[in-house]
């Protein structure tokens, strides 16, 4: 059987706000870029979710281009994880805020 | 092309002078000397061959830019003559006074003085008004440098509020000159920044009324009238004397020619119409100036408020739609430009030689400095409007002019003359008369020296041209004459449209 | 020479001698020289101009050139000789030359003494000025250019405060007056359209009389006239100006300076002649004035201050006299009481000079005997002072007192009789403190041959002087109105009777007696004050003043725009607050109001 689509959404919408809560309070920057992956995902389904509305696939070809670019993201934010941690040997986003240009 | 020169030739000057600074600290001092004495040949060469039937002396245009129809459209008769002289004379003077004041970046000194020099002779000859906007900013961003550079222990506060106070009236009058150029288009059907060409449009009496106040402002921020003087005594106590002089003796100066020369001829109703506020401005000016004179304790503030005064004169001149005000009014910023350049100049003087400006702590300097003290007593006298010297004349004519159509503020202008004789002689009493006060520890080095040459040469330049413009100023009424009797409109007319000043004469 | 040449060089003499006493260094003998052969060879023209013209006078009129001249206004540097100007031209010069060869002996140990001299040639330049003048602009000039001398002359020894004070009141109190008259040279302008003086005189005679023009003019020029004159309510400068070296007191206080208000009048006869409210408020306030001055003369201590007082008091007379028409006798009187003030001040110099500085008159005593040619110049210029029979101030004066009650004013008459007696009252007790009765301080030095000779002159003059009225006659009619008896002897009695009570009261010592009842303290205190003038205006005027321009130093206008700057560092901080640098802040700042403004859209959406 197919899955109604308000449950899609809702989903969606729940993966998006915990996604959102995690950027904004965990202190740690893996879980920070973390939260942002799920709410990368959570916007991706959303596109799946859609294409099922309408006839062809473009939500799907979405989905891919979100991956791609979220793995780009991911890589850049990889390499600021690795500076900072060589900076202050720790990864709490409280200590940026000390930066002095 | 004699006009030309003479505004290229202090920027060349500027250039050679920073230059000429990289090799010795001495050598721009003397460029700009070598300089400001060579303007003065395109300038008897203007006097010499000057065309006697039409209003301009010479009238010289060079296009720019087709697009705009922005030409370089420059002209001189015998008001910005007198007042081109008057610039070059008191930037003599300033450099004489300042000769040995500036001793660190003496190149970039000069290049910024000698920079705003050609930006005061660009405003006072060009007759396209978006020039005159580019020439009136043009003074103003070199007189910051000097003041923020060189200046005394405020100066970072003082040179600011010196820019931002006139920029944002330099604002208001590009608004107004863009305005201008729009409703020129609408009505000719292409646009004009030429000052001949604006003075035939007929405005409405709305729009006037901006376009009058926006230009206006920027004069009044300038001239400085009294809402907006503030800038004035910080910008001349803590500017150099060389940039004092040149700041009260002539920049003050073109706002009241932007009046003379546009607002009066531009928009004729807006003037009638806002003459009595303008004139309150003038007269309480006249009064507040003076009276916060007599309460400062530094020198230089003390004459920055007596300056605020005097230009309350030249503002009630202005506005008594009277010929023989509008000339007195003349008359006063010349002897006014004289007084205040020659008051700064002994302020400068003595802080050089005693290192204080205040008057608590400096006095009965006549004791040591006998000659100093009479010169510059003889300079205060005609501050205050000793009849034989130009002051008078200027603040009588005005007097006199005023008094036809508005008594009341003629009488109350009067009694500033009460006032400024207090100031005036506060400053001999406290400054030379006295007992000798001079700041200095016990057993310190040799009193001061009394004038050398160079600095008496200055002041008695200065006392003579008072002197001349005191006791024979005909050949100034005589080169005014035509301008003034143009200009004079009738206030009491105002049911029919006041017709365009300047006729086709004025454009040959 | 020609006349007109002549009445060219008269004033510019002095002004060529006095710039160039200015401007350069010279030894004391060349100083000397210039200056007296200036003022000299000023005189000597005047002389032949008065010989020459003797027999037959009509006005000489000359110009140096134009001044200015634009759209109706035209002035130049004209002047104009008639009989009035004539009289003034040869008391300037006459007595001024007699005073600087006074100053020459007077002056010599002084440093300043090229400076003294440069400024009384510069004084006596602009006297001429004021009084030749043919406009009213040229006047004016002549008119700021005494005050000016006044002011540089009073504060000459300026390194003691108190003169500095004294020249600056004088020159401030002149200028309030000249300002009013400046006032009434603009309406006068506007008026006859011109400031040449004969011309607005004659146009003023078209005019009905008192109309309410000529009477605001002629009452702003009295204002000027009654500040240059030292008259109510603007007297209280003249006592202070005695600051100065006594010569200068002698020649610009007592002879020329303050009779240039009388001058003013006198020359604008016809113009005053109908503004007949003005004139009748002279009358009241030279009378006021003569009373004011002689009152206050009579407890000073300062040998000065008396006669500074009495100046006060006879200028008074002077305007008594114009202010009931009697032109003639105003300025036969101004003439005598040049003489014989400038005798009393220059002997109150000589007396000065030899008991080495000393002012105090409770200090001196008996000097008749070491002192005679002081003591007969002084004797004799009190005597003519307070119009004893046959000298000059007599005729000059009896001729006021005619005239005022002859046109009807008894109550002014009273009041210059009164003054009659007190100035008689004063002269006495002066003569009979510094000469008579033991003596305190003997002189030191002896009395200079010049300062003599000067005073014999003057001693002459003051005699004789009164009858010389010829050149008065020319300028105006002069007529000797008939008198009662009252009239006519009551005047001429009660100086001797005045001398009489002043002779009595020495005898019991009641000028030297201490005071003890509070009323005589405070009447005394009023009258040794000068009737308190001076606290009055302090006061009223120049203390708030002072305190508003205090309060406003840092000026309310600037303080607006500080408060601008002020607010706009305050936002600055306020607005940098949120700049904390913390990321987790900015994440949470950017989710919340995305929320915010979603739930807008969504909800304004939905209610639209």
């Amino acid at each position: 059987m197919t899955l109604p689509l308000s449950w899609l959404i809702s989903f969606s919408f729940a993966l998006f706000a915990i996604g959102v809560f995690g950027v904004v309070v965990r202190r740690n920057l893996i879980f920070v870029l973390i939260s942002i992956e799920i709410m990368l995902n959570a916007v991706a389904l959303l596109f799946v979710a859609g294409s099922t509305l309408h006839p062809g696939s473009d939500g799907q070809v979405i989905y891919l281009m979100i991956l791609a670019m979220a793995g780009a993201e991911v890589a850049i934010g990889l390499a600021l994880v690795i500076t900072m941690f060589r900076r202050w040997h720790s990864l709490d986003i409280d200590l940026l805020s000390k930066m002095r240009g | 092309m004699n006009l030309l020169i003479l505004l290229l030739l202090p920027i060349v000057g500027a250039l050679a002078a920073w230059l000429s600074g990289r090799i010795n600290q001495h050598y721009p001092r003397w460029i700009t000397l070598a300089c400001l004495i060579l303007c003065h040949i395109p300038l008897f060469s203007i006097w010499l061959n000057r065309s006697s039937g039409s209003a301009w002396f010479i009238h010289q245009q060079f296009p720019w830019l087709e697009r705009l129809n922005l030409t370089l459209h420059f002209a001189m008769d015998g008001f910005n003559f007198l007042l081109v002289a008057l610039t070059l004379f008191i930037s003599l003077i300033a450099l004489l006074a300042s000769w040995q004041e500036i001793s660190k970046r003496t190149g970039l000194y000069y290049l910024n003085f000698l920079l705003t020099i050609a930006g005061i002779i660009g405003v006072f000859i060009s007759l396209n008004l978006l020039i005159f906007f580019v020439f009136w900013e043009v003074m103003l961003i070199p007189m910051f440098f000097l003041i923020s550079i060189w200046g005394h222990e405020k100066r970072y506060y003082a040179a600011l509020k010196f820019l931002i106070f006139t920029q944002l009236g330099g604002l208001l009058m590009l608004l107004s000159i863009c305005a201008l150029s729009i409703i020129h288009l609408q009505q000719y059907g292409h646009l004009s920044f030429d000052y001949l060409e604006l003075s035939q449009l007929s405005l409405n009496s709305s729009q006037q009324n901006w376009l009058g106040l926006g230009f206006m402002l920027a004069f009044l921020v300038k001239l400085p009238a009294l809402p907006f003087h503030s800038w004035l005594p910080d910008a001349h106590t803590q500017a150099p004397t060389g940039a004092s002089i040149i700041l009260a003796a002539i920049l003050l100066k073109t706002s009241a020619y932007g009046i003379i020369r546009f607002v009066l001829v531009l928009f004729p109703q807006f003037s009638v119409d806002f003459a009595t506020l303008i004139n309150i401005i003038a007269v309480t000016g006249i009064i507040y100036g003076a009276s916060l004179a007599f309460a400062q304790t530094d020198l230089k503030r003390l004459i920055a408020y007596s300056s605020i005064s005097h230009m309350g004169f030249v503002l009630l001149g202005c506005f008594s739609f009277n010929a023989i005000a509008l000339q007195g009014a003349i008359i006063q910023m010349i002897a006014h430009g004289l007084t205040s350049a020659g008051l700064f100049a002994v302020a400068g003087m003595i802080q050089t030689r005693y290192a204080s400006r205040d008057l608590t702590k400096i006095g009965g300097l006549a004791l040591q400095i006998p000659q100093l003290a009479g010169l510059t007593m003889i300079i205060t006298i005609a501050t205050l409007g000793m009849p034989g010297f130009g002051n008078f004349i200027g603040e009588f004519l005005v007097l006199i002019g005023s008094f036809e159509q508005y008594k009341i503020f003629s009488v109350i202008a009067a009694t500033g003359l009460i006032l400024s004789a207090c100031y005036c002689l506060l400053v001999i009493h406290r400054c030379f008369w006295g007992e000798l006060k001079t700041g200095a520890k016990q057993g310190s080095a040799s009193p001061p020296l009394d004038l050398n040459r160079r600095e008496r040469l200055t002041l008695i330049s200065l006392i003579v041209a008072l002197l001349m413009v005191g006791l024979q100023p005909q050949p100034i009424l005589d080169l005014t004459a035509k301008l003034s009797q143009r200009i004079t409109l009738v206030p009491n007319t105002l049911a029919t449209p006041i017709s365009p000043v300047l006729t086709q004469e004025d454009k040959r | 020479m020609s006349e007109t040449l002549l009445l060219l060089l008269i004033p510019a003499l002095p002004l060529a001698s006095a710039i160039i006493l200015l401007a350069t260094r010279l030894n004391r003998l060349a100083v000397s020289c210039l200056a007296l052969s200036s003022i000299g060879l000023a005189a000597l023209a005047v002389l032949i101009i008065q010989l020459n013209t003797a027999s037959d006078f009509s006005p000489i009129q000359e110009s140096w050139g134009t001044w200015l001249e634009v759209d109706s206004v035209t002035l130049n540097f004209a002047f104009y000789l008639d009989g009035l100007s004539l009289m003034m031209i040869s008391i300037i010069c006459g007595v001024g030359w007699l005073i600087h060869l006074f100053s020459v002996a007077f002056m010599a140990q002084d440093t300043g003494y090229q400076r003294y001299f440069g400024y009384l040639n510069l004084f006596v330049a602009a006297m001429l000025i004021l009084v030749l003048a043919d406009n009213l602009l040229l006047l004016y000039l002549g008119w700021e250019g005494v005050g000016l001398c006044s002011y540089l002359l009073i504060g000459f020894w300026h390194s003691k405060r108190a003169n500095n004070m004294a020249a600056n009141k004088a020159f401030i109190m002149t200028r309030i007056g000249d300002t009013a008259m400046l006032i009434g040279l603009l309406l006068l302008f506007w008026q006859f359209g011109s400031l040449d003086i004969n011309h607005i005189n004659q146009q003023a005679l078209d005019l009905p009389p008192n109309s309410s023009l000529v009477n605001v003019s002629c009452l702003l020029l009295f204002i000027g006239a009654a500040g240059k004159s030292a008259q109510f309510p603007l007297q209280n400068w003249l006592p202070d100006a005695m600051a100065g070296p006594t010569p200068v007191s002698a020649l610009i206080h007592a002879a020329t300076m303050v009779t240039a208000g009388i001058y003013l009048i006198a020359r604008n006869a016809t113009l005053f002649g109908s503004a007949l409210e003005v004139l009748n408020i002279i009358a009241i306030v030279g009378t006021i004035t003569l009373l004011l001055g002689a009152s206050a003369a009579m407890v000073q201590s300062d040998l000065k201050r008396i006669l500074a007082y009495s100046t006060i008091s006879q200028l008074g007379y002077m305007f008594l006299a114009l202010g009931v028409g009697a032109n003639a006798a105003a300025s036969f009187h101004l003439m005598t009481h040049a003489f014989f003030k400038a005798l009393l001040f220059l002997a109150a110099g000589a007396l000065i000079y030899c008991l080495s500085h000393q002012h105090n008159i409770y200090k001196m005593g008996g000097l008749a005997k070491k002192m005679p040619w002081v003591s007969t110049a002084f004797i004799i210029g009190c005597a003519a002072l307070s119009a004893l029979p046959l000298l000059s101030g007599f005729f000059s004066k009896e001729l006021i007192l005619s005239h005022v009650i002859d046109q009807g004013h008894p109550w002014l008459w009273y009041g210059a009789v009164l003054g009659g007696f007190l100035t008689a009252f004063y002269s006495a007790r002066l003569i009979l403190l510094v000469f008579f009765g033991p003596i305190q301080q003997a002189p030191d030095r002896a009395l200079p041959k010049t300062m003599a000779i000067v005073m014999a002159s003057l001693i002459l003059l003051s005699i004789f002087g009164g009858m010389l009225p010829e050149s008065i006659t020319r300028q105006f009619p002069a007529s000797t109105p008939p008198l009662s008896l009252i009239t006519h002897y009551l005047p001429i009695a009660s100086p001797f009777l005045a001398i009489a009570l002043a002779y009595w009261c020495w005898q019991r010592g009641v000028f030297t007696r201490s005071i003890t009842s509070p009323i005589q303290k405070t009447l005394h205190t009023l009258l040794l004050n000068g009737w308190q003038f001076d606290q009055l205006y302090h006061l009223l005027f120049v203390r708030p003043y002072f305190i508003i321009t205090q309060l406003n130093r840092h000026d309310i206008i600037d303080g607006l725009f500080r408060g601008i700057e002020v607010t706009m560092i305050m936002l600055h901080r306020l607005c940098s607050k949120s700049q904390t640098g913390s990321l987790r802040l900015y994440n949470a700042t950017i989710i919340v109001f995305i929320v915010i403004s979603l739930a807008w859209l969504i909800i304004g959406g939905t209610t639209a």
